[in-house]
């Protein structure tokens, strides 16, 4: 009678080591992500870093801050388009790593996309933008990207860097402080008053400003279609619980394109977080 | 054909248009006008990788005037860290 109790009671101790193995594993899971945008926020925005700034990283950090190692996509198409000569170089770069990863860079990497999910845990109303604004990021990338800095030239007021929440934040913040408040003329006061009004709108929807304003999610939006990475999601064993759409931080649903076994990254909206895949309970059947 | 196929099939004329796309911008070169040194009344320039040119553009390095690209800074000076307009 002895052993018996005895077996239980190893077994109710392994049980619960298992259990407490399985909370921290889904801690760690349910970190990952922000550990890994924090790495990517300090090691690719530190003085000590090489610059790389033939390069471009297609993530929202503005290339004349200090700190950055690598050029913005963006601040180079607006140029090149002033300058009228296509942009070999950083079109094929865009183009190689959305192929390859989608929008990976925008989940894991984006500095801004970061301060997004950071801001988006403040408590406040929250709401979901209407499927239709995802659109908008495509006439922000056509016409303040490329088709006014070709017509007025690299300098011109409405270009995309004029208006740039992240660059405001990298530089055109730390040029004030430094220059003082009489510093500020008509451009740097729309420049912060679109901070504040972008910064608000993320605070109560989750990345909208990816999802309806971000030129680099423009261009690599319709590369998660075909890109080589693909979330695998239990297809087999999906109950359509909708688990994975209350997580999506797009406000998407990922559960339509899993109950037809398609890659759930597989829209044009996904960041590639993972957390679709996180969030199922079926993850380890 | 399976949709996973196609996807390949796309994904990989995708790769290869980006790798065309690098190698062509590897190859190229520019032509950006000194705006201060003529010699004997010609325009002196300088020819410059599409490389230098990207990074040009990280801070306005150079501008287009009249169907040219000009410089904006002395080429010949060490470059250092500099700072975009926009």
């Amino acid at each position: 009678m002895a052993a018996v109790s005895d077996v239980s009671l190893l077994l109710a101790a392994r049980h619960s080591r298992a259990g407490q193995l399985d909370t921290i594993k889904a801690t760690i899971d349910s970190y990952k992500r922000r550990f890994t945008q924090l790495f990517f926020l300090v090691a690719l925005h530190s003085s000590w870093g090489p610059e790389f700034k033939w390069l471009c990283n297609p993530i929202l950090s503005c290339h004349s801050c200090a700190l950055a190692w690598f050029a913005c996509p963006i601040g180079v198409y607006v140029h090149y388009a002033g300058y009228r000569i296509f942009p070999f170089l950083a079109v094929g770069m865009v183009l190689l790593l959305g192929v390859l990863i989608g929008r990976l860079l925008c989940g894991w990497v984006c500095p801004f996309g970061f301060l997004q999910d950071l801001l988006y845990k403040i408590p406040t109303p929250k709401f979901r933008m209407p499927p239709w604004t995802s659109y908008g990021k495509f006439a922000v990338l056509a016409l303040m990207v490329v088709a006014f800095p070709f017509l007025w030239g690299e300098m011109t007021q409405w270009s995309f860097c004029r208006f740039c929440p992240a660059s405001a934040i990298q530089v055109t913040i730390p040029n004030v402080v430094s220059a003082g408040i009489a510093s500020i003329d008509a451009a740097t006061a729309v420049k912060l008053a679109i901070l504040v009004l972008v910064l608000g709108l993320v605070i109560a929807s989750s990345r909208s400003f990816c999802k309806a304003f971000c030129p680099i999610g423009a261009m690599l939006a319709p590369l998660n279609y075909i890109s080589f990475w693909k979330i695998k999601a239990p297809t087999e064993h999906c109950t359509a619980c909708e688990a994975c759409n209350r997580r999506c931080p797009q406000g998407d649903t990922p559960s339509q394109r899993i109950l037809d076994s398609v890659p759930p990254n597989r829209a044009l909206d996904c960041i590639v977080c993972h957390d679709c895949q996180v969030s199922c309970p079926h993850k380890e059947e | 054909m399976k949709r996973a196929t196609v996807e390949y099939i796309i994904a990989g004329t995708v790769v290869a248009m980006a790798i065309l796309l690098l190698v062509v911008g590897a190859l190229r070169t520019h032509q950006v006008y000194d705006p201060d040194t003529e010699e004997y009344g010609i325009q002196a320039f300088d020819r410059i990788s599409d490389a230098e040119l990207t990074i040009d553009a990280t801070f306005s390095g150079t501008k287009r005037r009249d169907g040219r690209l000009y410089s904006t800074y002395d080429r010949s000076e060490p470059r250092g860290k500099q700072a975009c307009p926009t």
